[in-house]
């Protein structure tokens, strides 16, 4: 692969990671919120067509790059197992403590 | 290979005298030369790391601190906990070692990507010299853990500093761990299938793995905390819509894997010594390769375990000290497989196997008080104790760094051509396994009893064991220097190395050592099963 074209891939995944970022301090409401996982997908996307080439590598190559969504997957399965079940205390919104700037 | 490097190597040519410009180690692309730019790094970072820790200890030895700042003291234990981390417990062994032997080992001429390996090394340093340069000039006091909202709002240490060396450190593991696994996949000698791999290969190809898939959640979640504690995007804190315990998941995921990043190649290396000086096959080779394997696959699920008492849901929690209990299986299968090769076996107590047997003591204390603190129940008493200190510094010095002196001292007569003095290693290491044990049992009791870690003081009672853990670490800084000492010795004055002076089967030692630059004057060819020692006939002396 030309080094154009990485390089030019690579512009293009900061530009949508530059929307994504952008896009959390819209106000969205709740029920829309998984609608910011779309840039994310797209640039997963990106990396394993463009960068990882999965249409055209070796098994090996596929095999890996499912590994990698299993591990994602663990980490999304096993890591909500605990906000699911946990007893949520409702946060004051004025109590956000001092930053560090100037501690308490 | 060419006709003239083959008579290079046959007059004595080597690795090491091929070229002395400065030029020629720091623009090198030679794996082993790469080993040696890594072992002289790694050993710097050991030093700063271990003086941390000796002040920690000085600080401890009177219960209201002879450190008279708790800052102070704060940012001492955190620079001893960052540096030995990422910059000596996670890339020592594969870095080194890893780096100059497994291309040998493989049959190889050099890593799949030699230039990768060297841009892995520069990576390395870069992100030390940020984490060393914000440590001397002010630290941080959050601890290695980097715990939220800690980090985001109120330390005042150079965080953000600390984390992006961290960062560039991070590439520089994913750098290694892929080309390790590209190499093992492509670069194999003529016959050398998969199940004929040395277990070394094997436990190094799990943790590049481990390296591979968890080193980004680092990366992603330290960036994240940069992000929170610069731009206040909430992620982790409450009050703007974060989860207060989304950093410690992110964290785990990847740090309890880290665990078995540092001690998995320590396996890999005992399982290559225990059967060289037991002169018998590894018992259960197949069981140790699984065993690796599923260690590296079941280390990612039992991260919760660090978060009992954080307010985690007890379901959660529940699950994650079952899974936690996995883990041991694969592990003891391990350390009943070393035993079961020193059964019977004709063992030699040379320096390496005494370091291997430390080890194997050394990580299954480790490893069973591990099992301790993943008891739910247990761990709401222990969990913040010196008990958890005692617990990993039985696994991770105990274990990862008798492991890596025992490779050390193994592979020192390949990497340098020359022995180091028999009698010294042997002191070494019953020194530093005697210095071990006065520093971190007396901790063992400290926790149960209930003395809470990373505070600068503590109350009065608990000063006599304290006292002992404190006179511990002389003697085990003594244990360390006294290889620093006798190895430097042994360059210049140590007697030469024939090829393969301890008699051992594995291909790094079919050839010259040190090795010519090209490894081997003619590709091997692997024929037998790894660990053909001769099978001993157990009644033939009797
Ligand atoms: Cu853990």
């Amino acid at each position: 692969m030309s080094p154009r074209r990485l390089l030019l891939t690579w512009g293009l995944l900061l530009g949508v990671l530059a929307i994504e970022v952008g896009a959390s301090f819209l106000p969205i409401g709740r029920p829309a919120r998984p609608l910011l996982l779309l840039p994310a997908l797209l640039m997963v996307g990106m990396v394993a067509a463009i960068f990882m080439q999965i249409g055209r590598g070796p098994t090996v190559v596929r095999l890996f790059a499912a590994a990698g969504l299993l591990w994602l997957l663990i980490l999304l399965a096993l890591g909500s197992l605990d906000p699911l079940t946990r007893i949520v205390y409702p946060v004051p919104a004025m109590e956000r403590a001092t930053p560090a700037a100037n501690p308490p | 290979m060419s006709a003239a490097a083959g008579a290079a190597a046959l007059s004595g040519e080597s690795y090491l005298t091929d070229g002395f410009s400065l030029r020629s180690w720091l623009l090198t692309t030679d794996h082993k030369r790469i080993a040696i730019l890594y072992l002289a790094s790694i050993t710097v970072f050991f030093f700063i790391g271990a003086a941390g820790a000796a002040l920690v200890r000085y600080n401890l030895i009177v219960p209201e601190g002879l450190i008279k700042s708790a800052e102070t003291y704060n940012r001492l234990f955190t620079m001893h906990g960052v540096v030995m981390v990422w910059f000596f417990l996670v890339p020592a062994v594969p870095v080194t070692l890893g780096n100059f032997i497994v291309p040998l080992m493989l049959g190889a001429r050099d890593l799949a990507f030699p230039k990768l390996n060297l841009v892995s090394w520069y990576l390395f340093m870069l992100g030390g010299a940020i984490v060393l340069y914000s440590l001397f000039t002010g630290g941080v006091d959050t601890g290695w853990t980097f715990y939220t909202p800690l980090t985001t709002q109120y330390s005042k240490g150079h965080v953000v500093a600390t984390v992006i060396g961290i960062f560039i450190a991070g590439f520089s593991s994913i750098a290694t761990g892929l080309n390790f696994i590209v190499s093992i996949h492509r670069l194999r000698a003529p016959g050398m299938t998969w199940f004929r791999m040395p277990v070394f290969l094997w436990s190094l190809y799990a943790t590049s793995v481990i390296l591979v898939l968890a080193t980004p959640v680092l990366a992603m979640t330290l960036v994240l905390l940069a992000f929170e504690r610069i731009f206040h995007i909430g992620v982790f804190d409450p009050t703007l819509g974060g989860d207060p315990l989304l950093f410690q998941h992110l964290f785990w995921f990847y740090s309890h894997p880290a665990v078995y990043i540092m001690i998995l190649p320590g396996f890999g290396i005992v399982s290559e010594i225990v059967p060289a000086f037991s002169r018998k096959p590894l018992f259960g080779y197949t069981f140790v390769v699984w065993a690796s394997i599923g260690i590296a696959v079941i280390s990612f699920l039992v991260w919760g375990h660090h978060m009992f008492v954080a307010g985690t849901s007890l379901f959660s929690a529940l699950v994650f000290s079952i899974l936690s209990y996995m883990v041991a299986v694969p592990s003891a299968i391990k350390v009943f497989n070393w035993i079961g090769t020193l059964h019977k076996g004709f063992i030699r107590f040379d320096a390496p196997m005494l370091y291997a047997l430390g080890f194997i003591g050394l990580f299954t204390m480790g490893g069973l008080t591990g099992l301790f603190v993943a008891a739910l129940a247990a761990d709401v008493h222990l969990t913040q104790t010196y008990f958890v200190v005692a617990h990993f510094h039985y696994v991770m010095v105990g274990g990862m760094v008798s492991a890596f002196f025992a490779g050390l001292h193994y592979w020192w007569p390949k990497i340098t051509g020359r022995h180091y003095p028999e009698m010294w290693g042997r002191a070494g290491a019953l020194i530093i396994f005697i210095g071990f044990h006065l520093t971190f049992f007396p901790q063992f009791i400290l926790g149960y009893l209930g003395m809470p870690r990373r505070y600068h003081s503590y109350a009065p009672e608990f000063q006599v064991l304290n006292v002992l853990s404190s006179a511990g670490t002389t003697i085990l800084a003594a244990g360390y220097l006294l290889p620093l000492g006798y190895l430097t010795w042994s360059l210049l004055r140590g007697e030469r190395a024939a090829p393969n002076p301890w008699d051992a089967t594995g291909l790094e030692w079919q050839t010259p050592s040190p090795p010519p630059t090209e490894n081997f004057v003619a590709t091997p060819v692997v024929t037998e099963e790894p660990y053909a020692y001769p099978r001993p006939k157990p009644q033939a002396t009797s």
